[in-house]
């Protein structure tokens, strides 16, 4: 089964390596040169980073894999292996999965290297203050922009992957790249949309805070950050874990389709 | 219950594509050991069956059982025992051939390595070649060697020469009759294709409109199946002949299609003014009959 599993990974490797290597390119280029820049403070860049940008990057890895090989007719030569489509979805998040972390990872290593090299102060003085920082931005994300951007890049490749693997099984009904993508982006801006509709009460933050992948990244640089562990772990049950559960279950083979 | 001597049995297959019915009930038995060809107009149903045989699809009814494996809740088992090329096989085109093949083996416990490689180097295909670049004819060898190199009981072919021209069809054919002549595998042949079939087949089914309307051995359909031409007499009616497939007038001459040749002969030998002519038919013929044949007759 391990040798089975290994082989589908190998060919995953092959076909998704040029995804891999320009997410990676970009991403971390994105990340050392808005540090290097000082276009924005720290924690926003990482916010807008492991946010909007991570998404599209998550989009990027999720639409191609099934859609692609439907496309090209290669699914049917596969699904007609003594392999069961359940391990060659298993196969493909791994492979996306692995793609994502390693470019959160090199990205915040790109990030470290560029804040290293303005001598640690990415973060502009407030004019009119008498201290370096004004109060609010003495929190440790701003005084410690090294650490902070590793806190964010781990909670953020985190919520990424959460976000990846229900977009992933979502996604892979659909018959091409396109319709893929098209789907990925539309599903995403959904979610964020549909979330702030909840409401504002104590019971819809709530809400929120576990629907939205997201939202661990709001709470790091908040005082609520204490709830992050416990934030991540429903998130990861919900997003992941129970998601590949039911991957190998009837109804979502039938989803997927033939 | 399945039959051990019936390498594959369907029994009251159903399939829908939404309100679209294009398996009806089907029910056969391939015995095992035999080459068995499937007959069929495109579209009729045939890949649909056999992806069903395979577990690549689930019937709406009934069930398959191939090598005396369920193949609705046994399916992985079963493909790892069965040897399957699909029509206009699409592979890998990045991968190289030898790579191909050795990334497939590692899906099949009864691979055998010695036996791809002979293979390979007698169906000239180059190891180093990408898939990509082969040949549409090369191409269907490559899927062949990969449906045989784990030594299955039982392969299953889907239109295998499917948009090769005549050489490269003869070259595969060669392949397909020199591998698994002597190997008493059991061969399911599906093609559209009747003369490619003929010389190889020993048993055909002809599936039509979502149901089996023939089954039997090529020798008995050859043998009972003829065609009788006649001149009848001045205002004959043509009497009522069971097995009737096709009937054509045409300048005061009759021309039918019979499954019971001899029985016919006799009923229509009284009207006859002259000779009646009783002919063989090859498997096209008799596929033709049975799919499009005309059996209504004006009989006033």
């Amino acid at each position: 089964m391990a040798d089975v599993f290994r082989a589908l990974l190998r060919k995953e490797w092959h076909e998704q390596r040029w995804r891999f290597f320009l997410g990676l390119i970009v991403f971390s280029g994105l990340v050392a040169g808005m540090l290097r820049a000082q276009l924005v403070p720290s924690n926003e860049a990482a916010v807008l980073l492991y946010g909007p940008v991570g998404l599209v990057f998550v989009i990027f890895l999720a639409a191609g894999p099934v859609a692609a090989e439907r496309a090209d007719r290669t699914w049917e030569f596969l699904m007609a292996q003594p392999v069961s489509r359940a391990e060659v979805l298993r196969a493909k998040w791994t492979m996306g999965v692995m793609q994502l972390a390693v470019t959160m990872l090199v990205g915040a290593v790109a990030g470290l290297l560029a804040i290293w090299s303005r001598g640690f102060r990415i973060m502009p003085k407030v004019p009119g203050s008498s201290t370096e920082f004004s109060a609010e931005s003495a929190a440790w994300l701003v005084t410690h922009p090294a650490l902070s951007l590793c806190a964010f890049a781990a909670v953020g490749t985190i919520a990424l992957v959460c976000w990846f693997t229900s977009l992933f099984l979502l996604l892979a009904r659909a018959r091409n790249g396109f319709a893929a993508a098209l789907g990925g982006v539309l599903l995403t801006i959904a979610l964020l949309l549909w979330l702030p509709q909840l409401g504002s009460g104590n019971k819809a933050l709530l809400v929120v805070a576990a629907l939205n992948p997201l939202s661990p990244l709001f709470l790091l640089s908040s005082w609520r950050a204490v709830f992050l562990p416990a934030l991540l772990l429903i998130h990861i049950v919900l997003w992941v874990v129970l998601p590949l559960r039911y991957v190998g279950r009837r109804r979502i083979e039938k989803w997927i389709g033939a | 219950m399945s039959n051990p001597m019936n390498a594959i049995q369907v029994e009251s297959l159903r399939k829908n594509f939404g309100r679209q019915e294009i398996l009806r009930g089907v029910n056969l038995d391939v015995p095992a050991g035999s080459i068995f060809g499937f007959l069929g107009l495109n579209g009729a149903g045939k890949t649909t069956l056999i992806r069903m045989l395979l577990g690549l699809l689930r019937p709406d009814a009934g069930r398959c059982v191939v090598d005396g494996i369920d193949s609705a809740t046994k399916a992985l088992e079963l493909r790892r025992r069965v040897g399957y090329m699909a029509e206009n096989q699409t592979m890998y085109g990045w991968m190289r051939v030898g790579q191909l093949i050795e990334w497939v083996s590692r899906f099949y416990p009864s691979w055998d390595s010695t036996l791809a490689e002979t293979l390979r180097q007698q169906m000239r295909l180059d190891a180093a070649q990408k898939v990509g670049a082969l040949s549409k004819g090369q191409t269907s060898h490559l899927a062949l060697l990969l449906a045989l190199a784990h030594r299955p009981n039982i392969v299953i072919l889907d239109d295998p020469t499917l948009g090769l021209d005549p050489i490269a069809r003869r070259d595969l054919l060669r392949d397909v009759i020199s591998q698994l002549q002597d190997r008493g595998a059991t061969v399911f042949f599906s093609s559209h294709l009747l003369y490619e079939i003929e010389p190889i087949c020993d048993r055909i089914a002809i599936l039509h409109e979502g149901q089996i309307i023939k089954c039997a051995p090529v020798d008995e359909l050859r043998e009972t199946v003829k065609r009788i031409v006649l001149k009848p007499t001045e205002g004959a009616r043509v009497p009522e002949i069971p097995g009737l497939l096709d009937f054509q007038a045409q300048d005061g001459q009759w021309s039918l299609t019979v499954e019971h040749a001899e029985e016919a002969r006799r009923a229509l030998t009284p009207i006859s003014r002259g000779e009646v002519l009783v002919t063989g038919l090859n498997l096209d013929e008799i596929f033709e009959a049975h799919v499009i044949g005309r059996r209504e007759v004006s009989r006033g």
